[in-house]
């Protein structure tokens, strides 16, 4: 191991509870600093380092998809399938991409210059097809484009195209600094007023804070829509230890890429949120998690963390109040399960990011065993405008109940793909209208992520996009994520390409998800090569029926829920699927 | 007395199905239903280990709740009402199992696990006899490379019980999760054998494992669990008295297994305990007493001869008053009351001495002065109530590997553990502070911290007022000490012994641990004093967490010391010269002839050399591999006028004897063990006695009547009725007491439970007698003897072996692992006598000589080198000459100046 890297380990090992904490970037910078993969010494090196036994450094390597223990090549091409990109042509491009490098999905060309790897929802629906180049995203790809970033690649050379996507708002709350150039900048920020909410926060008490949350109807913005303020007092009360807020900034559901507007645009707004959020619940210290893909991301976060600190808007004396907190940017390794926020504690803390049992609830017991409030990137981002404004000027926006202002990510098939900023409550048309129409007849629509039951066309006409309203319409508000379909999609397709991911991103921890996912995805898999049977689709319904509600944690909801509305809602499909004469019903 | 607030004991009381069952706070849902006989399956819960809650087999539903719960982790509530066998719950647990059928081999038939197969178990119970959706058996490679443990991944249910087992009890991590999804595989890194990755083959693994992916291998096909004969006893090697189910099949054992929940184990057992039993089938076993023939060989003859020959010669010694008899710390209590009561009261000397020699006995004379009773404190089971754990002289992950698994627990739990020991031990890897102290100084070290606790005003001036005398003597005797000069001698940094010092006396309940790395070592008396010392200072003393737990070393080591087999003392630590107590006892046992103190082993030894002693009747010891100063022991035992050995293998030392006495193993026979904290077990006969031997209370019965004793023991029930009458604190202690579980002495009478912590209430005397520590600088500057002998050698037990090998070098399930003496060197020091890894070395001191293998290794530091003392190949021993601590008179085992070349 390099003497730099490993003192640069030493070091964040050094600033954690346990250094086993620092296991994730230690391989990340392992294996940066090595060519992009690591070797058994590495491995060897590393648990020596963080006194993590080897068998466990292996066990967590192996887990995370973005973490290689096999030689990869110079460049290492990994191409979004999922759903969202395969609705505009990303397997068409992988077709393209295979015959233009001579190899197949996961193999590297002889001269080791490409690894070729098909990989799920890297979070950027609306820009897709997306094609990552090592840390880097290429969005937008087309053949062409391909032809013109291979030329580059050969000639060693990885471009740097900036890939605008498209946004709207409504409310200019939180994409309101979307459009401004440089605006990641503390300066900008400040000029534009911003970081007042933290000044006035600090002039008020915690509970206050907490209070005002509560009062606003914020309600989680990750997918389960939960109260933020009663989220927070849920902390136990007159605990010695050190209380943590993690950011959850692991936007992986398919279908979801709006989390990364804030960081990307405006990281001065995420962190205001966490500092008042932070001071709100008494926690000293932040961690903000994000997906590992998000690379420069991670790094917009850091600087913007730098200058906040240098400023003295984090840190030791917030303001010159004497308040602490301050913001660490940890990345994740590529694993959709680190998104629930006990699997997320686990990965933060160096492990498998295998769900834990709950209860103790992270409140009661999260990161290091200590009461953790984990809220999502854009539930952080509300809280300045609550605080600025008021409670009562939040939930004036939206509807009763659900309150304040929302992203929605629409990919698929509409004619401008992006995120869009609109009030709780607004009508799906409205949304749908924004992003430029629908291509074609609309034939189906997940509102909430994928795994959120799906809506026909029928359905969701007068759907307006709330966590009640969504409840009622039989499926979810989610993480706002929008998939359109129209009628040249196939939804067994669908189906079994929704089962696959999740087959694919199950930890493998509980008997009916780890199995249940793989024995519905043998069936789908039969159906749709037209070798199943009826018997087969029976038996999804009553795997999807066992699984619900049966899984130590929501993963075995996020597939049983959606495969088995899609068979309810369009059986006729996946019947005609059927060889003639099975049909027994 | 002021009377004490009254303590509300709260319960809960919830209602499984319909059924009101009443828990204390914390209990599980799971615990709950089986307290009162609800049967909840589980596939990934041991209660050894956190809940899991992965299986989804022990959902239950809870009235009021949104979703079933896992049993395992939720806990009880007040008012909760809980049904187990809904119809959901019902077709759930038929689901998962469905799920697991889908991939399981089926193939029970040839299955090591099959009939203790949890999943085999359910499968009939729900009625699955093939998975609806379709049966993909898995393909991944089988693993066989252990010498005891073989893996099959096809098997496995990823209940990751091992991959936990291994983290959380062993403090390990050999095992974990491959991959992720149905890719998952539980593996080791790399899919490296297990022997390459850190593996202790405690099989703990296996013992967790509720299929058959992980199974004995040297059981395989041996015999079904339900065909064995299954018999609870304890195991003989070392002290912890871990409690053990062997399993035999046509008379003979075939699998070693620890019930979960029993014993001071609760399950656990060690590579010897699971796997070093084997040696009870040995085909070396003595099968007929052996005699000294004219042509000066040993030959088989009947027990009539035999008997005859050995009463002839005692007879004859004794009248030239010159008899010693050595009995054995891994005999139990029965034998060796017998044994000292035929030395005392038939063969009219106290030259009575035992293995518990070589560390155990070491406590009469340094805590049991101090403290009263001369053995640990307190008990395993109260380790986890202590914040800070000083462990002295013991490498206890392999001395005492079960009760170990409390350190390492209290170190994952970020309890502080102070180590002092010279080398870099598992144990000390897992200390907040290895103070790595040169061999010999650990007295002074102790001293300099009490110093500083005295001077920093940290001792309890309270306890000390209320409860020990010799305050300002032992304040004192370290007046002269400076934390500066000590830190000198003991090569340590002067900070690192005032934060141990201020950690051991802030701590709320802080524990010593100490065993042979101590009592052995020059100065042991005045170091282990000096701990008994630190203790009642500080007040750590008679409250759980707290005390000083000398560890003894063989199975029955405080049995013999507390059955009297010391030369000093009657049964019960009577002292020969207090006439008053010594009358109670020979109103039991029998007139002592003798008031006189005896000799210990290696004074018999020397006696011998010089002319006193003519014969010595040996039972179960080896001292021609175990004593120090190899060149008198040789010719004492080639002298001896008469010598008998008593013993299950023709052990080193029986080679001289002119009679062997040919005794049953610790599984062919009855008795009683007392472990190391104080806990009083049967042992039991699991199978028929090897034709041809006997049970060493028989033979000593035998003895005894040939000799004319006329005793009339029938059965070693009868003699522990004896014992009770004779010891006061075994007074309470019945062998039908005993089928509920052991008992801690003290235990005073019938109504007493026992003592699991000794002092809560006072001391025995009334007050400790706090002791001067004396430290002889001398003996420590001995040590570096010079001339050319550069390295200091130190000696210890590895976790594979015990003692000199005469068992565990007879299981095949060890000897697999380890089968020879390994010389452990630092790299610095083999680099320069161009000793590399694995050469053959010989190891001279003034005593002796032998040749090992080296171990290249940082954990011992340059200058030391370290072997283990179970190889009669090369007897570490054999390098040290007789010396004995001259307080303790325990051999001097632990330092010698060698000098190292390649052989």
């Amino acid at each position: 191991m390099k003497p730099d890297v490993r003192a640069q380990i030493l070091d964040l090992a050094a600033t954690y509870p346990t250094p086993q904490a620092a296991l994730l970037s230690a391989l990340q910078m392992v294996q940066e600093a090595e060519g992009g993969r690591l070797t058994t010494e590495d491995l060897s090196d590393v648990a020596r380092l963080l006194d993590v036994p080897l068998g466990t450094v292996y066990a967590t390597v192996s887990y995370y998809t973005m973490l290689n223990l096999e030689p990869v090549g110079k460049y290492h091409l990994q191409l979004d399938t999922n759903i969202s990109a395969k609705l505009v042509g990303a397997l068409d491009l992988l077709a393209h991409i295979e015959q233009a490098l001579g190899i197949s999905a996961g193999e590297t060309t002889p001269d080791g210059l490409f690894t070729l790897s098909t990989v799920e929802d890297l979070g950027a629906c609306g820009t897709c097809p997306v094609l990552q180049v090592n840390d880097r995203y290429y969005e937008k790809m087309t053949a062409e484009r391909f032809d013109e970033l291979l030329t580059s690649l050969k000639q060693g050379v990885m471009p740097d195209w900036k890939t605008e996507g498209n946004w709207g708002t409504e409310c200019n709350i939180l994409l309101a600094r979307r459009g401004k150039p440089d605006s990641t900048a503390l300066a900008g920020y400040v000029a534009d007023g911003g970081y007042q909410a933290l000044e006035k926060a600090l002039t008020l008490s915690p509970a206050e804070i907490v209070q005002m949350v509560k009062d606003s109807g914020l309600r989680g913005r990750g997918g389960a829509g939960f109260p933020a303020g009663v989220k927070w007092s849920f902390l136990p009360k007159g605990s010695t230890k050190p209380v943590y807020l993690v950011c959850n900034a692991d936007e992986g559901e398919p279908g979801t890429f709006k989390d990364r507007q804030i960081m990307e645009f405006d990281p001065h707004l995420l962190l205001e949120g966490m500092a008042v959020s932070g001071y709100a619940v008494g926690a000293k210290q932040g961690y903000i998690y994000i997906r590992g893909e998000f690379a420069w991301i991670a790094d917009i976060l850091e600087r913007a963390v730098a200058e906040a600190r240098e400023a003295g808007k984090l840190g030791n004396n917030i303001l010159g109040r004497g308040v602490e907190f301050d913001v660490r940017v940890v990345r994740g390794a590529g694993a959709y399960v680190c998104g629930e926020e006990t699997a997320l504690i686990e990965s933060l803390e160096g492990k498998r990011g295998n769900p834990r049992l709950r209860p103790p609830y992270p409140a009661a017991s999260g990161v290091f065993g200590c009461p953790t409030i984990v809220n999502n990137v854009e539930t952080l981002a509300c809280v300045p405008y609550i605080v600025l404004e008021g409670a009562e000027a939040f939930s004036q926006i939206g509807t009763p109940n659900n309150t304040g202002p929302k992203l929605f990510g629409v990919s698929g098939h509409v004619n401008k793909p992006g995120v869009y900023e609109f009030p709780l409550g607004v009508p799906l048309a409205k949304i749908l209208e924004a992003a430029g129409g629908v291509v074609g007849n609309l034939k189906a629509v997940i509102v909430g992520g994928l795994s959120t039951q799906i809506l026909t066309a029928d359905e969701c006409r007068d759907l307006t996009m709330d966590y009640d309203t969504c409840a009622e319409y039989g499926t979810g508000l989610g993480s706002g994520g929008i998939i359109v379909m129209n009628d040249t999609v196939e939804i067994p397709e669908i189906a079994l390409r929704t089962i696959e991911f999740y087959a694919h991103e199950s930890c493998g921890q509980c008997t009916p998800c780890r199995q249940g996912s793989t024995t519905i995805k043998q069936m789908l898999k039969r159906v749709v090569d037209g070798k199943g049977s009826s018997e087969d689709l029976e038996n999804v319904l009553q795997l999807c029926k066992t699984i619900m509600g049966n899984t130590l944690c929501p993963m075995g909801d996020a597939f049983s829920m959606p495969i088995e509305a899609m068979l309810l809602k369009y059986r006729a499909e996946f019947d005609s699927l059927l060889p003639d004469g099975s049909l027994v019903r | 007395m002021a009377s004490l607030p009254e303590t509300e004991v709260k319960t809960l009381t919830l209602t499984i199905d319909g059924q009101e069952v009443t828990v204390e706070p914390g209990t599980t849902v799971l615990e709950a239903a089986q307290s009162v006989g609800i049967d909840i399956p589980t596939l990934c819960h041991d209660p050894r280990l956190e809940p899991f809650g992965a299986c989804r087999l022990c959902l239950v539903e809870v009235e009021g709740g949104r979703a079933p719960m896992p049993s395992c982790a939720l806990k009880c509530g007040d008012g909760m009402v809980v049904h187990t066998r809904t119809e959901r719950i019902m077709k759930l647990r038929k689901f998962v199992i469905e799920l697991l059928l889908s991939y399981h081999p089926l193939d029970c038939p040839v299955c090591e696990a099959a009939g203790d197969c949890r999943l085999q178990d359910y499968a009939y119970e729900y009625g699955v006899a093939v998975s609806p959706w379709g049966w993909h058996p898995l393909e991944f490679d089988t693993r066989d490379d252990h010498p005891n443990i073989a893996r099959d991944p096809n098997r496995c249910i990823l209940c990751g019980r091992c991959v936990r087992i291994c983290r959380e009890v062993m403090g390990i991590g050999c095992w974990g999760f491959r991959s992720r999804g149905y890719d998952t595989i539980i593996d080791t890194a790399y899919n490296m054998p297990l022997e390459a990755v850190d593996c202790v083959s405690c099989g703990q693994c296996v013992s967790t494992c509720p299929v058959g992916a992980l199974n004995m291998k040297r059981s395989r096909f041996g015999a079904r669990n339900w065909q064995t004969e299954k018999t609870m006893t304890v195991c003989d090697y070392c002290a912890v008295g871990c409690e053990q189910e062997i399993q035999t099949f046509r008379g003979e054992l075939v699998r070693v297994k620890a019930p979960t929940g029993e014993g001071v184990n609760a399950g656990n057992l060690c590579v010897k305990g699971r796997f070093g039993m084997e040696y009870v089938n040995s085909n070396e076993r003595l099968i007929a007493p052996l005699v000294r023939g004219e042509d000066g060989l040993l030959a088989p003859t009947t027990w009539d001869d035999a008997l005859a020959r050995v009463a002839e010669g005692l007879k004859k010694a004794k009248a030239a008053k010159g008899v010693g008899v050595i009995a054995s710390a891994r005999c139990t209590n029965e034998e060796n009351y017998l044994l000292q009561k035929l030395a005392r009261t038939v063969l009219g000397t106290n030259n009575i001495d035992s293995g518990a020699r070589y560390n155990q006995a070491a406590a009469v004379a340094t805590v049991g002065k101090v403290l009263g009773y001369p053995a640990m404190t307190n008990s395993v089971a109260d380790i986890v109530e202590a914040e800070v754990l000083l462990i002295a002289g013991s490498n206890t992950t392999e001395e005492h590997p079960v009760l170990a698994l409390q350190l390492v627990k209290a170190a994952r739990e970020g309890k502080e553990l102070i180590v002092v020991d010279p080398r870099r031990t598992d144990i000390a890897r897992r200390a907040s502070i290895h103070l790595a102290v040169k061999p010999g100084s650990d007295a002074v070290l102790f001293a300099a911290m009490l110093k500083h606790i005295v001077d920093s005003g940290l001792h309890n001036k309270d306890f000390i007022a209320a409860h020990a005398d010799g305050f300002e003597e032992l304040v004192e005797s370290v007046k002269a000490v400076t934390i500066e000069a000590a830190a000198d001698a003991c090569g340590v940094p002067a900070a690192d012994i005032k934060s141990a010092a201020e950690l051991y006396a802030k701590a709320a309940a802080a524990s010593i641990f100490y065993s042979a790395g101590l009592t052995q070592q020059h100065n042991g008396a005045a170091a282990v004093t000096a701990l008994a010392d630190l203790a009642v200072v500080t007040g750590n003393i008679g409250r759980a967490g707290t005390g000083v737990n000398g560890l003894a070393g063989q199975a029955n080591a405080q049995g013999a010391c507390d059955m009297g087999c010391l030369p000093d003392y009657l049964p019960g630590y009577v002292a020969l010269d207090d006439a008053e107590a010594v009358k109670t006892v020979e109103a039991v046992m029998g007139r002592v002839s003798d008031k006189i103190p005896g000799q210990i082993i290696g004074s018999m030894l020397q006696g011998i050399v010089d002319g006193q002693i003519k014969a010595l009747y040996i039972v179960g010891e080896n001292p021609a591999i175990s004593e120090p100063g190899a060149a008198v022991v040789k010719e004492a035992l080639e002298k001896a006028e008469f010598l008998v050995v008593q013993d299950i293998f023709l052990s080193e030392t029986a080679r001289y004897a002119d009679v062997v006495l040919p005794a049953c193993a610790i599984t062919e026979r009855d008795g009683t063990l007392t472990s190391t904290e104080r806990r009083v077990q049967r042992v039991r006969k699991t199978m028929d006695c090897l034709e041809g031997a006997k049970a060493d209370w028989e033979i000593v019965l035998a003895i005894a009547n040939e000799l004319g004793a006329g005793w009339t023991y029938t059965s070693p029930a009868e003699i522990m009725a004896e014992i009770a009458l004779a010891v006061p604190t075994y007074a309470g202690i019945s062998y039908e007491r005993l089928e509920q579980g052991g008992i801690q002495w003290p235990c005073v009478d019938a109504e007493d439970d026992g003592t699991p912590i000794l002092y809560t209430e006072g001391f025995p005397g009334g007050r400790a007698s706090l002791a001067a520590i004396e430290v002889s600088d001398a003996s420590v500057a001995d040590i570096a003897a010079g001339n050319g002998f550069s390295l200091l050698l130190t000696t210890g037990i590895e976790r594979e072996h015990f003692g000199t090998g005469t068992r565990s070098r007879r299981a095949a399930g060890l000897t697999g692992l380890v089968n020879e003496g390994r010389l452990e060197i630092n790299p610095t020091d083999a680099t320069a006598l161009g000793v590399a890894p694995g050469d053959r070395i010989r190891v001279t001191s003034v005593s002796g000589s032998i040749e090992p293998v080296a171990v290249v290794t940082a954990g011992v530091p340059q200058g030391l080198v370290f072997m283990p003392q179970h190889y009669v190949e090369a007897p570490a021993t054999a390098l040290f000459p007789a010396q004995v601590d001259p307080v303790t008179a325990v051999p001097l085992l632990k330092a010698v100046a060698v000098k190292v070349e390649k052989a």
